[in-house]
């Protein structure tokens, strides 16, 4: 290749060019962008996320859920008359009642709900704190999850069996398993109270002194007894109320799902012998 | 000032350089529709510059500095082979004359030789060469978009230009 060629070369790339109609476009195109507003700064992401804003905002968040999480936490374990009472019972259950969803989920929280607000009596109980009105109270709130949980256990039998007697079996066994824990329930119940009951006259022996307790001894037992075991009998009767409503409801429930299947049956041969005839 | 000075001003900047940038950048990328896609936002960058108030002292250097960061962005996108291979080691003297892809491009057969020459060059004369001999800019424009001092550009180009007529041939007695 001579210098000339190479001229040549240099020229030939020198060729190399836009179309007029692409400079037109390219140049309108550009000219027709949005001017930017001298005013407004340019914000990188990561300037962004490490502003002294964002980093408020991150704190607020934690510190909202922190104390948000903890407030929830620690409604689980409240009783009625607590502060934190109204938090598990207006905003965490309502919560949990769609969370739960599906027609065997809601069968279980609604059997859950029973339990809890038995449970919570037997806690008062204990504490000594089960007046008439959380008594009350209580019992209005069994009624009603007793009257919800019938509706939930109807619409999960009826949406798994296969026909409508199939329903009926499904749902009364439903509710006869739900009999069977809570009366399972009596039982443990009975079994804890027994044992706290003589674990606590074992303390009381061990505390007293020797003598007097040789002087006394018999005596404070026997009279020991019987108060922990008139305290524990007030408090089972109690208790058992709130079964018996939770009860109640379900075998009304049932009384009425037999009228209504005898009806059923008495209108069917009613209508075949009418047939018949 | 108005915008319809800046427009003016910007308009004058794009009817002088547009087709050396386009060029530049087409014998880099060689796509046709990739060079042009980079020139524009070249110019869109200067221009957003202009109406901003904040013109470059050397719209032309600013220019093909945004140009090359905006290939090498490119070729970090698009290219698996290793950039660290093709730049030297400030990273900012990439140039490239793909030999298989620069004869893509419709040019004639000396033009095409006159490229392959050039990407036999050492990197570090390579553009010199080609922003003085196939652009025309004065050293000290290419000092500028190279960043580098107008001495060291002219001593490169001399140096270039040797090793480049050695290669092709060519003496310097040589008038053909």
């Amino acid at each position: 290749m001579n210098k000339k060629d190479f001229k040549k070369g240099i020229e030939d790339i020198k060729n190399i060019r836009m179309t007029n109609a692409e400079k037109t476009h390219m140049l309108k195109s550009i000219l027709s962008l949005p001017i930017k507003s001298p005013y407004m700064e340019h914000v990188s992401v990561f300037t962004f996320i490490n502003s002294n804003y964002v980093r408020i905002a991150w704190t607020v968040c934690f510190i909202f859920a922190l104390t948000f999480g903890g407030t929830v936490y620690t409604s689980g374990a409240s009783l009625p008359g607590d502060l934190l009472y109204p938090i598990k019972t207006k905003v965490v259950e309502p919560v949990l009642d769609i969370v739960n969803n599906t027609p065997i989920e809601k069968v279980a929280w609604e059997e859950e709900k029973i339990t809890r607000r038995i449970e919570e009596a037997e806690a008062l109980a204990e504490d000594g704190r089960l007046d008439e009105k959380k008594l009350k109270k209580l019992e209005r709130e069994i009624e009603k999850n007793s009257h919800v949980f019938v509706k939930v256990v109807n619409i999960a039998a009826s949406s798994t069996a296969t026909s409508t007697s199939s329903a009926v079996e499904k749902a009364r066994d439903l509710k006869q398993e739900f009999r069977r824990k809570i009366n399972e329930r009596e039982e443990i119940f009975n079994k804890d109270e027994n044992k706290k009951d003589k674990e606590e006259v074992k303390r009381e022996k061990k505390t007293m002194t020797a003598d007097v307790f040789e002087k006394s001894g018999k005596k404070d037992e026997k009279s020991e007894n019987n108060l922990s075991e008139s305290r524990r009998s007030k408090q089972q009767e109690k208790i058992n109320k709130l079964k018996n409503i939770a009860i109640k409801v379900l075998d009304d429930e049932d009384v009425f799902d037999d009228k209504d299947r005898n009806n059923n049956g008495r209108k069917e041969r009613n209508s075949n012998n009418l047939e018949d005839k | 000032m108005s915008i319809e000075d800046d427009k003016k001003r910007f308009t004058d900047i794009y009817n002088q350089e547009s087709d050396s940038l386009f060029r530049f950048c087409l014998i880099r990328v060689s796509d046709r529709e990739k060079a042009l896609d980079l020139t524009q936002e070249a110019f869109t960058r200067l221009w957003n510059s202009v109406s901003l108030g904040k013109e470059p002292e050397n719209p032309r250097a600013f220019l093909y500095v945004v140009a090359r960061h905006l290939i090498i962005d490119w070729y970090r996108r698009t290219k698996s082979i290793s950039l660290e291979s093709l730049s030297d080691e400030r990273g900012e003297d990439f140039i490239i004359l793909d030999e298989k892809t620069t004869f893509d491009i419709e040019m004639s057969l000396d033009a095409k030789h006159v490229l392959s020459m050039l990407d036999k060059l050492e990197m570090q004369y390579r553009e010199v060469i080609y922003f003085r001999y196939v652009e025309g800019f004065p050293p000290k424009d290419i000092a500028e978009i190279l960043n580098l001092s107008a001495n060291v550009v002219s001593i490169r180009i001399s140096r270039g230009m040797e090793m480049l007529r050695r290669l092709m041939g060519i003496s310097e007695n040589d008038h053909e």
